[in-house]
């Protein structure tokens, strides 16, 4: 899966050790999500967001359309 | 304030993430070291008692002796195995799943293959150790094909 990581730690100016200190896995974790070797589960994914402080399809994208909720 | 490196000093505060993961990595080396240190011991004792007949499968170590090894062994795998699960990150996790399965494969289909090939008369009888070998190089041979996998950037 597609992802914004890279760019976003970059921005901070944050190793991949730091970014996974910060999310609770390893350095080798956040390469393989980086890479899209690896999708990360949804807590995580859910940690990622809070800790960036965007929603998860902001940092994710699975290719596929947004489409709008019908009620 | 941001650091512009991989490498932030401790004092700074975005390295707090870099020392948490510093410390998970010297808690994995210290478990692993304690499971080294039990095997270490069984070794030796094992090799000063049993030198001579240390690969002789037909020859039988004294019971107590491999009693007291069993007991060990099993504590230590399931001790070792609950402090590393902690430390295991789900990246983690997805590896060792991965690379037990690749083993149970190969046990799987290497056991019946060299059975058929017995039967046959092409190869000596199964032998358990090497059935056991084979388990263990399968295990490590995925474990660092799919850590591999998943650090080369």
């Amino acid at each position: 899966m597609k992802n914004r990581l890279r760019i976003l730690r970059a921005e901070r100016g944050w190793s991949q050790a730091e970014l996974g200190g910060r999310i609770g896995v390893s350095r080798q974790a956040v390469n393989a999500i980086e890479t899209g070797k690896h999708d990360p589960s949804l807590p995580l994914a859910f940690r990622l967001s809070r800790l960036f402080g965007m929603g998860i399809e902001e940092i994710f994208d699975d290719g596929e359309e947004r489409e709008s909720w019908r009620v | 304030m941001m650091v512009k490196s991989g490498r932030a000093g401790v004092s700074d505060p975005a390295s707090e993430g870099e020392r948490l993961e510093r410390r998970r990595q010297q808690r994995k080396i210290a478990i692993l070291a304690g499971l080294a240190l039990v095997g270490g011991i069984g070794g030796g004792i094992v090799g000063a008692q049993q030198g001579d007949n240390l690969f002789d499968l037909s020859r039988p170590w004294p019971p107590l002796l491999c009693l007291i090894l069993a007991i060990a062994f099993l504590l230590a795998v399931i001790a070792g195995s609950i402090a590393m699960s902690r430390q295991f990150d789900e990246v983690e996790i997805e590896t060792k799943r991965k690379a037990a399965t690749a083993a149970a494969r190969a046990f799987g289909i290497g056991y019946p293959l060299w059975f058929l090939l017995w039967k046959g008369g092409f190869l000596p009888e199964p032998m358990h150790i090497v059935l056991y070998g084979l388990f263990l190089v399968a295990t490590l041979g995925a474990t660092a094909f799919y850590r591999f996998r998943y650090t080369i950037h």
